[in-house]
């Protein structure tokens, strides 16, 4: 037995039924979460989640788990920050050991343009609650002497940083599963290897879906779809602003636990952590070439090894274990896109991008409260689909971590 | 030895391209379709009313042996070199872009004089000395 | 004399053809504790620390003088290793039409197949020293030999990996003492003693041994060394005392790059394609002896819902370790199997089949190439600052920001502007292709004029800015910003397919120089220049002897021109300006300055002051959007319908009589209003300056006066200085 042994999680499967009061399509985090919170907060427990292969086992659980609220436009901090105090106390709420770690995340600037940006963003940060502060090189030296403060023998200095000392991690996979098993728990049939083949229309409302193993009615369909949230919504007849790119990422071998914040350079292009394991867990920036395919690429592992070890000189002796893909559904405006769509009885949360797993908490909770009261919440209203067509997106590219 | 090249460059309608004429002793790079890299000066001359022919200042380039530059490129181009020469090839070389222009005793370099300095921090020293 | 390494401060002697685990395992030290050894690189009881790297599979190195081996610790996980500099292997780029990974029996055969039939072969082999680290899209190939990282594009891959020998599952698999079959012939062959020998399964023939009769139940020892072998007979359990256990319990296909190469046009011969199929699921005992998962982990996380493959391997963290499923696949399977699951396919294969260090990973790499102007060596000589700005390196500051900014409003000025965009466009459509690109009237510039452009996308939205020009042949030259540069050349290529136009991209061969000040023309007339084009105009002059192309305009609010050259002659010209300007007080100026003077006179900066949704009508440059203009344009429908919607927000001017910084907020009555995107003193206004997003209030209304950092702050009209534009017409 190792120590990260699973050793709580009772997972109990359901089997489809003709009728659910809501149906959720897909059974990664955002769409676990919004069944779990609809069972806990609303006490709506005819809730099938549908997923098409198993859960957590797309980007919920292929991503690099990082927790912040350090974003660029009051909104987002603010839905953000509820997520970063949702998970929090998830582990309290949950009785899961979800493996919740603070660690600070620290944004590193290598041009006067990058720490205008950093510095702009601590200041936006603290405004709406979130203590991001805006560091000096020493400061950083003193939060991690591991960075070489003159990258590439000067050509990249580090001149600041944006820090966040909430930020953490936890482990990608038992947030899906605490989600899940809360949500069982109280009735709700979570569906492995059920696949959304069409949507059933009435006139202009979705009254259900079509699966592998047959027809489902319901009065509310969510798509939580990540990837293939293009084709869903085309079954509905919808284009929706997304384009899904690769995302690359990749851990070493295990090591003694050491290295202890969330180090970032927009600049080079990755992030950096140390699991729990002690893996160095390594993300690179989006591939430009939209695409739903989950090979791995060599480029970026060569171009981000590069840059990784001018910036953290130690990780050039450690070897690399695996690496993986995930995809993004990247929107123009690099904010989520959320709640009702044209389509009446089709809900949508998607846009999650590189930023997915650190909104789970806090989607889950807003769509659910969209499901039971029918009112969008406040703190998910801007992030509807129809601000593309209203002209009141928010342009926040720069907080969306490397792409 | 490095050198800033004296390069004309003329830009036409593809088909009048393929007919104009070209100095006699340049070496001509067509780079695109509707675009041609005249290296060492001299009159071009074209039919196309619309052609924009302008001297060039901004190439360097360096003029490697056979043996060593295909040594050098089997570390730092990873596209096959045509297999006979002469020839014309461009791509990322070392992460730069560089036009390679081969003959059958020699290869010539050609890259943008602005990303001197990284061209020659990833070439052998013996080429900029 | 044999040659010897070091191993913890012990030496360990080694001869020809030892690996690293043999030398040791001859000095009886099992480097990381027991284990069933394979010495083919399968299983993962041979790691070590090797010259400071860990996780080395001690049986696929070979030993050296000088070579500093350390165990892998049992408890606990290996220290980060320390600081030391970084670097990169050499790297090889090979091409060819068949790579065949393997060069066993079939993998020779499959070499030979395609030599014969005239296809280019690179064949590799672990027993080589070189090992695969991956199959990636292309198809390509990315191996390691002990000398450097090839890299090897071809058309299609041939697997020829082999079987592994299957790892026991049961309790005491991790005594010292068990060994494969494989690793039992490698160990005699290096004259390693096995001692007392036994067989479970049928051993290899050439190796002389007891075989065990039943199957195997345990393996019992003495201080973590084999003492015995217990087998399951008809007639009960049995125990056989011996030193070593050589196992043949059945063979497993290595298949993980054949999985990898899944899509690609790769084809699997021999073992490595053989049917996978599982052993009997194991009863009790460790299955991954990476994260010590055993068969009662398995069970524990099966009795509470976790079926699926990949949900137990996460669960449990079977086969996500040093071996990567290697060890724990077949028992995974079969004990799914064995539970009521359906057979599952073995989980996705990824790289990288065999680690390398991250340094060894960057082989080939290099830093982002950044370009640098022709004056790149006069601004260091003179003391600049660079910075990367807009993809170049560029002088900050002289640091004299004072005496910069003063040279431009009271003297003379230059300043290095190579790195803006520059194309020149001609052909019969070139008129109504760029009447289509820019949402400004083209056809009415006249010939030696210039005008101010937007760049818009089909959002309506701004993404850059620049100069059209008119030529007196008919072609027109165009400007970028800097960093905008690469993005827009893309963009005039894109849409100009459907034109009959020629482009040339002049932005690496032309150099600019901004001459700036009041006494800009005077400096000019020194240098030759009687007649300098009028304001907005452009004609081509020689200055101090060198061919240029003179733009006047203004960035700076003052009296400009751009002198557009040749970058052979740039360090000529700059220094002749110098030279010339010293009796008028000539100082250049770096884009600290540059920022804060174009801020006085409220120009905007594309991607600093505006956004990605940056509309015309918010960034108040509805004056360079003609959307009545007689043709149509990039970005109209989107413009015309957003700006039926109300205005959310505005780009405005403030004043403030405390400076302030990029990136401040705004507040109305205590609530934030929006924030500061440029912000400055102005030495020449006595106060602070800033350019501002300042959003609508909930009555619609914008807000007048706000607090800037607990400072008051004015909205004003921009541009701060010179509003008229008296000085740069002078």
């Amino acid at each position: 037995m190792n120590e990260f042994l699973e050793r709580k999680v009772r997972l109990t499967w359901g089997e489809q039924k003709p009728t659910y009061d809501v149906v959720i399509i897909g059974g990664g985090g955002h769409g676990l979460s919004t069944a779990y919170h609809l069972a806990t907060r609303h006490g709506i427990t005819n809730v099938a989640v549908l997923e098409r292969k198993y859960i957590g086992g797309g980007n919920s659980g292929r991503n690099t788990t990082v927790i912040r609220s350090n974003y660029g436009v009051p909104e987002s901090i603010r839905f953000y920050q509820r997520s970063v105090e949702l998970y929090q106390r998830l582990e309290e709420e949950t009785d899961r050991w979800i493996m919740h770690k603070q660690k600070g995340i620290l944004w590193t600037v290598h041009t006067e343009a990058g720490l205008r940006q950093e510095r702009a963003r601590s200041f936006i940060n603290q405004a709406n609650g979130v203590n991001t502060e805006f560091l000096t090189p020493e400061e950083i030296t003193e939060i991690a002497p591991e960075i070489d403060l003159n990258v590439g023998g000067g050509k990249y200095p580090v001149l600041g940083a944006s820090y966040q000392a909430a930020a953490s991690t936890a482990r990608h996979d038992r947030v899906n599963w605490a989600l899940a098993e809360g949500a069982m728990r109280h009735g709700v049939d979570v569906l492995q290897r059920t696949e959304v083949i069409d949507l059933i229309r009435d006139g202009d409302r979705v009254v259900g879906v079509r699966t592998n193993h047959g027809d489902i009615s319901a009065p509310v369909v969510v798509s939580a779809v990540g990837g293939h949230v293009t084709r869903i919504m085309d079954m509905a007849g919808l284009r929706i602003p997304i384009r899904t790119h690769p995302l690359q990422a990749f851990v070493t071998n295990h090591y003694e636990r050491k290295f202890d914040p969330i180090a970032s350079s927009l600049d080079l292009g990755f992030y950096v952590s140390q699991t729990a394991r002690g893996e160095m867990l390594a993300g690179a920036h989006i591939d430009q070439q939209p695409s739903y395919s989950y090979r791995s690429g060599h480029h970026f592992l060569s171009s981000i090894a590069h840059n990784i070890q001018m910036f953290l000189p130690f990780m050039r002796d450690l070897r690399i274990l695996r690496q993986w893909t995930g995809i993004c559904d990247m929107s123009p405006d690099y904010t989520p896109i959320m709640g009702r769509t044209p389509v009446d009885g089709l809900l949508i949360t998607t846009g999650w991008g590189t930023w997915g797993f650190k909104a789970i908490p806090a989607g889950g909770e807003a769509m659910a409260e969209l499901i039971a009261t029918g009112r969008t919440p406040e703190l998910i209203a801007p992030f509807s689909l129809d601000r593309f067509r209203n002209d009141r997106t928010l342009a926040d590219r720069s907080s969306s971590g490397t792409h | 030895m490095l050198e800033v090249l004296a390069v004309t460059r003329v830009v036409a309608a593809p088909d009048s391209l393929d007919r104009a004429t070209f100095p006699s002793g340049s070496i001509v790079l067509r780079t695109a379709p509707d675009d041609a890299m005249v290296i060492g000066g001299g009159t071009v001359q074209v039919d196309d009313l619309h052609a924009i022919v302008r001297e060039d200042a901004g190439w360097s380039g360096v003029w490697v042996n056979r043996a060593p530059s295909e040594a050098y490129l089997q570390a730092s181009c990873s596209w096959p070199r045509p297999s006979v020469r002469p020839a014309f090839a461009q791509g990322a070389i070392a992460h730069l872009p560089v036009k390679l222009w081969l003959t059958e005793e020699r290869t010539l370099f050609v890259f943008p004089t602005a990303l001197t300095a990284d061209f020659v921090e990833r070439t052998p020293q013996e080429w900029s000395a | 004399m044999s040659q010897m390494f070091d191993f913890a401060g012990t030496d360990v002697a080694f001869i020809d053809g030892d690996s690293v685990l043999t030398a040791l395992v001859r000095a009886g030290i099992y480097p990381a504790g027991g284990g069933a050894l394979c010495c083919e690189g399968d299983c993962p009881h041979c790691v070590a620390t090797i010259d400071g790297i860990s996780y080395v599979r001690t049986c696929q190195t070979a030993p050296h003088e000088n070579l500093k081996v350390q165990p892998h610790p049992i408890d606990d996980y290996p220290p980060l290793p320390p600081d030391r500099g970084y670097g990169a292997p050499p790297i090889e780029y090979r091409q060819c039409d068949v790579v065949v990974i393997g060069q066993g029996e079939s993998g020779r055969e499959a070499s030979d197949r395609a030599t014969t039939s005239g296809r280019m072969v690179e064949s590799f082999d672990a027993n080589r020293g070189e090992e695969v680290i991956g199959i990636y899209d292309g198809p390509m190939v990315i191996a390691r030999t002990p000398e450097r990282i090839i890299h090897v594009d071809c058309e299609e891959i041939v697997v020829a990996t082999g079987a592994a020998e299957l790892q026991p599952a049961c309790p005491g698999n991790d005594l010292v003492g068990i060994v494969t079959g494989r690793a039992a012939l490698r160990l005699v062959a290096q004259g390693v003693g096995l001692g007392v020998t036994v067989a479970v399964g049928k051993p290899p023939n050439d190796l002389d041994c007891e075989v065990v009769e039943g199957t195997l139940v345990r393996f019992e020892g003495v201080d973590g060394r084999l003492a015995a072998v217990v087998t399951r007979t008809e007639s009960g359990e049995e125990r056989t005392p011996c030193d070593t256990a050589v196992l043949n319990l059945g063979i497993y296909p290595r298949d993980g790059l054949a999985r990898m190469g899944n899509g690609l046009a790769v084809s699997v011969v021999g073992d490595a394609g053989r049917d996978a199929t599982v052993p009997p699921c194991p009863s009790e005992g460790v299955i991954c002896p990476c994260n010590n998962v055993d068969v009662d982990d398995l069970q524990a996380v099966w009795d509470r819902g976790f079926h699926e493959i990949e949900l137990v391997k996460r669960a449990t963290l079977a086969g996500t370790g040093t071996c990567q499923g290697m060890a724990c696949m077949p028992y995974l399977r079969s004990f799914l199997a064995d539970r009521g699951a359906a057979l599952q396919p073995p989980f996705t294969a990824r790289p990288v089949a065999r680690q390398l260090t991250i340094g060894e990973m960057s082989a080939g790499e290099y830093d982002r190439p950044v370009p640098r102007t022709p004056l790149h060596g006069e601004h260091l000589a003179l003391g600049a600052t660079m910075d990367r700005i807009g993809g170049w390196w560029r002088p900050w500051t002289y640091g004299e920001l004072g005496a910069e900014y003063e040279a431009v409003r009271e003297r003379v000025s230059i300043g290095d502007v190579s790195t803006l965009g520059k194309m020149i466009v001609s052909g019969p459509d070139a008129e109504s292709f760029l009447e289509y690109i820019y949402p400004t009237n083209i056809s009415t510039i006249e010939s030696g004029r210039s005008r101010y452009v937007l760049m818009l996308n089909e959002r309506g939205y701004v993404f850059d800015d620049g100069l059209v020009s008119r030529e007196a042949d008919g072609t027109f030259s165009l400007t970028f910003t800097s960093g905008g540069a690469s993005h827009a050349e893309m963009w005039m290529r894109d849409w100009g397919s459907k034109y009959d136009v020629r482009m040339l991209n002049q932005s690496m061969s032309l150099a600019a120089i901004n001459v700036t000040g009041p006494l800009a023309k005077e400096l000019l007339a020194k240098a030759g220049v009687v007649d300098p084009p009028p304001y907005m105009g452009h004609a081509d002059v020689q200055v101090a002897g060198v061919p240029c192309k003179v733009f006047r305009l203004s960035f700076t609010g003052e009296l400009s021109f751009e002198l557009h050259h040749a970058i052979d002659r740039s360090v000529e010209l700059w220094r002749s300006l110098l030279d010339l300007g010293g009796e008028f007080g000539i100082y250049p100026h770096g884009l600290e300055a540059l920022q804060l003077l174009r801020l006085e006179k409220g120009h905007i900066l594309v991607g600093i002051d505006t956004d990605f949704d940056s509309t015309p009508r918010r960034i108040q440059h509805e004056w360079a959007c003609k959307i009545d203009k007689p043709t149509d344009f990039l970005g109209r429908p989107s413009v015309v319908r957003t700006n039926e919607i109300p205005l959310d927000r505005l780009l405005v001017g403030f004043r403030t009589e405390r400076p302030t910084v990029d990136g401040a907020l705004l507040y109305s009555n205590g609530e934030y209003c929006g924030y500061v995107t440029s912000a400055g003193w102005s030495p020449t206004l006595g106060h602070g300056i800033s350019m501002a997003w300042l959003y609508h209030g909930s009555d619609g209304q914008l807000p007048g006066d706000v607090e800037i950092d607990g400072t008051t702050a004015t909205r004003v009209p921009m541009p701060f200085y010179d509003p008229e534009g008296v000085k740069a017409r002078a």
